[in-house]
C-alpha cells in the first residue's frame, strides 16, 4: 500500500526514528510502511494520521483497494 | 511509562528466576551429590550438559543486565518497550511460528538433559532434534522478516 508518510515526515523535518517514537513503534516498521512492504494495522495507521493531523485516507493511498473492489 | 516499567520489570524477574534455577541445578550436579548416572553413559555427555547450562547462565545474565540497564534509563526503556510491542515483529513471530518452535526446542533440551543420565544415544538424538527445531525457527523467522521488512532506506 502506498503512503504519503515520507513526504509528510520530510515536510516536518522528522527522522524515521523520531516518528517511530512518537507513534509507539520501531524505525524499521516505519521504513517498511513507507516503501509499501508492510501494511500498518488500523491502530497504527490511526496514530500516524492523528500525529500529522490528517485523516487515514489522506495519509494512506487506498486506490489499489478501490480498483480491486471495482475490478 | 509505569506500564512499560511494570512489564519489563516482570520480564526481568522471570529471567532472574530461570537463571537462579539453572545455577542451582549446576551447583547440585557439580558440587553436590548430583543425580544417579547409569553405567553405560558417556562421561563427555555430562560435561556437555554442564557446558550447555553454563552457556545458558551467561546468556541469561547478559539479558537480565540488559533489561536492568534499560529500566534505569527512560529513553532506552521506551525504545525497548516499543521493540517488544512492535506489531510488525509480532506479525513475523506469528507467521513464522517461532515461539512454538522455541518451546518445542526447550522441551527437547530438557528431555535430553534427563536422558543424559540413562542413555547417551537417546540424549544426542534429542539434542539434534532440538537444534533442528531452533534452526527451523530461525530460518522461518528470517524468511518472514525479509518479506515484511524493507532494506534500510535513506531518511
Amino acid at each position: 500500500m502506498k503512503t504519503k508518510i515520507r513526504e509528510l515526515r520530510k515536510a516536518r523535518k522528522l527522522s524515521q526514528e523520531e516518528l517511530a517514537l512518537e507513534v509507539g513503534t520501531t524505525r524499521q516498521t516505519i521504513t517498511s510502511i513507507e516503501v509499501g512492504k508492510y501494511t500498518a494495522s488500523l491502530v497504527l495507521a490511526y496514530k500516524i494520521a492523528r500525529y500529522f493531523g490528517l485523516s487515514i485516507e489522506e495519509v494512506f493511498d487506498f486506490s489499489d483497494v478501490e480498483e480491486e473492489n471495482n475490478g | 511509562m509505569d506500564k512499560m516499567k511494570k512489564q519489563l520489570g516482570n520480564r526481568c524477574r522471570l529471567l532472574s528466576v530461570v537463571l537462579l534455577l539453572i545455577v542451582a541445578l549446576q551447583a547440585y550436579v557439580a558440587l553436590g551429590p548430583g543425580f544417579p548416572v547409569s553405567e553405560n553413559v558417556n562421561e563427555h555427555i555430562l560435561a556437555f550438559q554442564q557446558g550447555l547450562l553454563a552457556g545458558a547462565s551467561i546468556a541469561l545474565m547478559a539479558l537480565v543486565a540488559y533489561h536492568s540497564i534499560a529500566l534505569r534509563n527512560e529513553a532506552k526503556l521506551k525504545k525497548m518497550y516499543y521493540q517488544m510491542k512492535d506489531e510488525r515483529m509480532a506479525a513475523v513471530r506469528m507467521k513464522s511460528g517461532a515461539p512454538s518452535l522455541m518451546i518445542c526446542a526447550i522441551c527437547l533440551f530438557a528431555a535430553s538433559f534427563a536422558a543424559m543420565y540413562f542413555n547417551t544415544t537417546v540424549s544426542i538424538t534429542l539434542i539434534a532434534s532440538a537444534i533442528f527445531a531452533l534452526l527451523l525457527g530461525v530460518v522461518r523467522k528470517g524468511y518472514y522478516h525479509a518479506r515484511l521488512s524493507a532494506a534500510d532506506s535513506e531518511e
